[in-house]
């Protein structure tokens, strides 16, 4: 392999031998210290690889020995830059290209963030930017084990983050977490009572600690306590001779009826395309959007739709450039009436979609009392709708009662006394 | 003592002596033959390859062979080598 590394770097031909006394030919090249290989012999002729330096004395040998020699084909470096001696301004674009190429990958132009839900990716990006970190910075200034220290410090409720810098791409992996404060004050004993968060019909009440106020069945409305953080402490005669104050909890389910409205014209737009459309390319150059020149046509009516590419070389190496491709569709509106079986399944689709956001939440959906009607051109769905949901919200006790104790934790402390 | 001396040769070419020693001949396997000193090429087929040695002449029999490279001082032959003969 590095014969033919250096063979290729040198240059060299394949030739074809014939006339006679070739074998004298073969052996004054050797005398001569010419290198010749891969000898085969077809029919009447020789054919054998020499290089370029040995192929100047070749016509000298040749006329000694009265054979002809005749070049196949050439290979090699030599005769590569001689086939393209007039490309120089070629030659001198594609180095200027590479060393373009070399530049820009010593700076940072694309940075991806993964597992960010509660905090969002355009957030992330403000705050890396607000750190020195953008696009444009130079490799040389990031330094992830710094950054993912800051994150860690800045934002309490992100458990782990991984920086990653590879290329020109930059990977912010982070896992988040419940907030720890958040957790901590919820977790604290702070006495609370559980009160109604809107008005419904107790279903269930299970008491963990405090006080029932409620029971099965009771009609509650918002603000009523439902489970009283004030425990009353008796003696042996029945008498209250104390309050204690406690963090009132439970689990309390309860029915309740929300409103609902929703009405839509039956005339209504309907989009027809007809097939033709035309691509709008667009090159962003940093922070530049150049239009480049298309086909244009104007329609009246029509949808956009933008692609985004980022210029990449690899998954890694990415370039400080994106293309922008906007297809242009056109299409007609067409007036359509909705007929009223019609009218009563689109309204029934919407109604359906609104729920389905309350089942995604856990609420149970008992009974909906939705009337479906159409007049005057426009279609009305109006009525109530029932739900079995988790009920009651903390109400913290800021004054004790007269007469009350604190938390246990210091009805214990004055029993040490 | 008192002989004449000769005078060494300063051209750097070997010696008639150094070149008519023994040929070497390496073989692998029968698909490769290499020859040091071999002297000068006779004849060449796909079948058989003549070579005049300085001491004898050589053929080589076979399939399909190759010269895979030639110079002055030693030749590789690659193929399938049925027999290798001395001759006077």
């Amino acid at each position: 392999m590095i014969f033919s590394i250096l063979h290729f770097l040198g240059g060299y031909c394949k030739v074809v031998l014939s006339g006679g006394n070739q074998e004298r030919f073969l052996n004054i090249c050797a005398g001569k210290k010419i290198l010749l290989w891969k000898l085969t012999r077809k029919d009447a002729h020789y054919m054998f690889c020499v290089s370029r330096a040995g192929m100047g004395e070749l016509e000298e040998i040749s006329g000694k020995t009265g054979c002809t020699c005749r070049i196949v084909w050439k290979k090699g470096l030599p005769f590569l830059f001689d086939r393209y001696r007039k490309r120089k301004v070629f030659l001198a674009a594609f180095l200027f290209s590479a060393v373009c190429l070399y530049i820009m990958s010593l700076f940072l132009w694309q940075i991806q963030t993964v597992g960010c839900r509660t905090h969002t990716a355009e957030e992330m990006l403000d705050y890396l930017e607000e750190n020195g970190i953008k696009s444009g910075t130079r490799l040389s200034e990031i330094s992830c084990h710094d950054l993912e220290e800051q994150i860690r410090r800045d934002y309490k409720d992100i458990a782990w983050v991984s920086c990653d810098l590879k290329g020109t791409l930059l990977t912010v992996t982070v896992k988040e977490t419940l907030d720890k404060e958040a957790v901590q004050a919820e977790t604290e004993d702070v006495p609370c009572h559980l009160i109604a968060s809107r008005k419904g019909r107790i279903d269930s009440i299970v008491v963990r600690s405090g006080s029932a106020m409620v029971k099965k069945g009771d009609k509650v409305k918002r603000g009523d306590v439902l489970i009283s953080g004030e425990v009353g402490l008796y003696d042996d005669g029945g008498v209250l001779t104390e309050t204690a104050l406690v963090k009132a909890e439970g689990d309390i389910t309860a029915i309740t009826k929300r409103k609902y409205e929703d009405s839509f014209p039956l005339l209504h737009y309907v989009k027809e395309y007809t097939g033709r459309s035309f691509p709008v390319y667009q090159l962003l150059l940093g922070e530049k959007l150049i239009t480049l020149p298309g086909r244009k046509e104007v329609y009246r009516y029509y949808d956009e739709k933008t692609k985004q590419n980022f210029l990449h070389i690899g998954p890694q190496l990415y370039l400080p450039a994106a293309i922008y491709v906007t297809t242009r569709s056109e299409c007609r509106l067409k007036e359509k009436m909705y007929t009223e079986a019609q009218a009563v399944r689109e309204a029934q689709k919407r109604l359906s979609l609104f729920l389905d956001e309350y089942r995604a939440k856990g609420v149970e959906v008992v009974e909906d009392r939705v009337e479906i009607r159409c007049e005057d051109g426009t279609c009305t769905a109006k009525g109530k709708i029932i739900l079995r949901e988790a009920f009651g919200k903390i109400q913290e006790i800021t004054a004790p009662p007269d007469g009350a104790a604190g938390p246990a934790e210091e009805r214990g402390e004055e029993a040490g006394e | 003592m008192f002989g004449k001396k000769r005078e060494k040769k300063e051209n750097g070419k070997p010696s008639w002596k150094e070149n008519h020693r023994a040929f070497v001949c390496t073989m692998n396997g029968t698909r490769e033959l290499q020859i040091e000193n071999y002297g000068s090429l006779g004849d060449y087929d796909e079948e058989k390859i003549v070579l005049h040695c300085y001491q004898c002449k050589m053929v080589i029999e076979g399939e399909r062979l190759c010269i895979e490279y030639f110079t002055d001082i030693d030749m590789r032959i690659t193929g399938r080598v049925h027999s290798v003969q001395f001759q006077k």
